[in-house]
């Protein structure tokens, strides 16, 4: 569904722009391949973001790995020090904030673009919410003396989720563009792919956190 | 029946979102109670899977997409858990291949 919402006259106009050796060419001109909008949901460009995202992610998780190997103990007692609750509670803010961006789109696939800006404002709330809890999380432990150098499941542990508050950030910023395009009328029920593209890069942070969470918080 | 199906169809998003809530206090009850085991390592990558294939089917509605980015995205969430699961089984092993110094 995410991905019949493109517009396919965009799409004709993005890969077959006619150039001036179109126009004085003896050869048959070649059509282009038709575009299949439904082969790539937003745009090309966001998964390559994706995925480098995801690589960056994936270096931190097998570091977790190696150094969980490496300091067994340190990774047992780690998470029962930190706050399991802040750690849940945000999983869930993620949770409700990627739930908040389908329903903004499904939205305005309905061509109800005011209810799709409440949504996708709910989506950036939560991303703030997030934020938050992760700053009073963060203030938590340097009060009973837990810091990036306390030991290695730490140093693991804010590296991961610094880089990752880091994504909510700019996510959060992309959703805001999102919704100025929204409400100046540029994406409409037919033409959104620029929405798309945003809410996959913040599903891409809720999904990064699916893994950070159990890593870090529940597994011993 | 078909007044129950399409009432799940209605609320299907909904559904999901509830699932993964319910999956995310499961893990959290799992991380406040229980001890750590294999088991346990199985049961939190499963839920680590089920949850990622949820938002990637379902909300990020890859199903249907390219299938190069709907694999790549899968195979993602299924690579780390299954570390997670042999990590724990074979940490030693592990140590030893990557150790730096001879």
């Amino acid at each position: 569904m995410i991905t019949s919402n493109n517009s396919p006259q965009e799409a004709t106009l993005t890969l077959s722009p006619l150039t001036s050796g179109d126009l004085i060419s003896d050869t048959p001109k070649q059509e282009a391949p038709p575009f299949d909008p439904k082969r790539i949901p937003g745009n090309p460009a966001i998964w390559v973001g994706i995925f480098s995202e995801l690589t960056e992610f994936g270096i931190f998780f097998v570091i977790y790995f190696l150094a969980r190997a490496h300091y067994p103990e340190q990774f047992t007692s780690g998470p029962l020090q930190l706050h399991t609750t802040a750690g849940t509670i945000n999983t869930l803010v993620l949770l409700t904030s990627s739930f908040c961006v389908v329903k903004g789109i499904a939205a305005l696939r309905a061509s109800r673009p005011d209810a799709a800006v409440r949504w996708l404002w709910m989506t950036v709330a939560a991303g703030m919410s997030y934020l938050v809890i992760k700053y009073w999380e963060y203030q938590w432990n340097v009060d009973r003396g837990i810091e990036v150098n306390t030991n290695n499941f730490f140093a693991v542990y804010y590296y991961t989720t610094f880089n990752h508050m880091l994504h909510v950030g700019w996510g959060s910023g992309g959703i805001i563009w999102a919704i100025s395009q929204i409400k100046s009328g540029n994406y409409t029920a037919t033409n959104h792919s620029g929405l798309i593209a945003a809410a996959c890069y913040w599903h891409m942070i809720d999904l990064a956190w699916i893994i950070i969470f159990p890593l870090l918080y529940v597994l011993r | 029946m078909n007044k129950l199906a399409n009432i799940t169809k209605e609320y299907r998003i909904d559904i999901i979102w509830l699932s993964l809530i319910a999956m995310t206090l499961l893990s959290a009850a799992i991380a406040e109670k229980a001890e750590p085991s294999l088991t346990i390592t199985v049961v939190i990558s499963v839920i680590i899977i089920v949850k990622a294939r949820m938002v990637i089917d379902h909300f990020m509605e890859l199903k249907g997409a390219s299938p190069y980015i709907y694999h790549l995205m899968n195979a993602y969430f299924y690579i780390f858990p299954l570390l997670a699961i042999l990590v724990w089984l074979f940490p030693a092993q592990l140590a030893e291949l990557t150790q730096l110094s001879p």
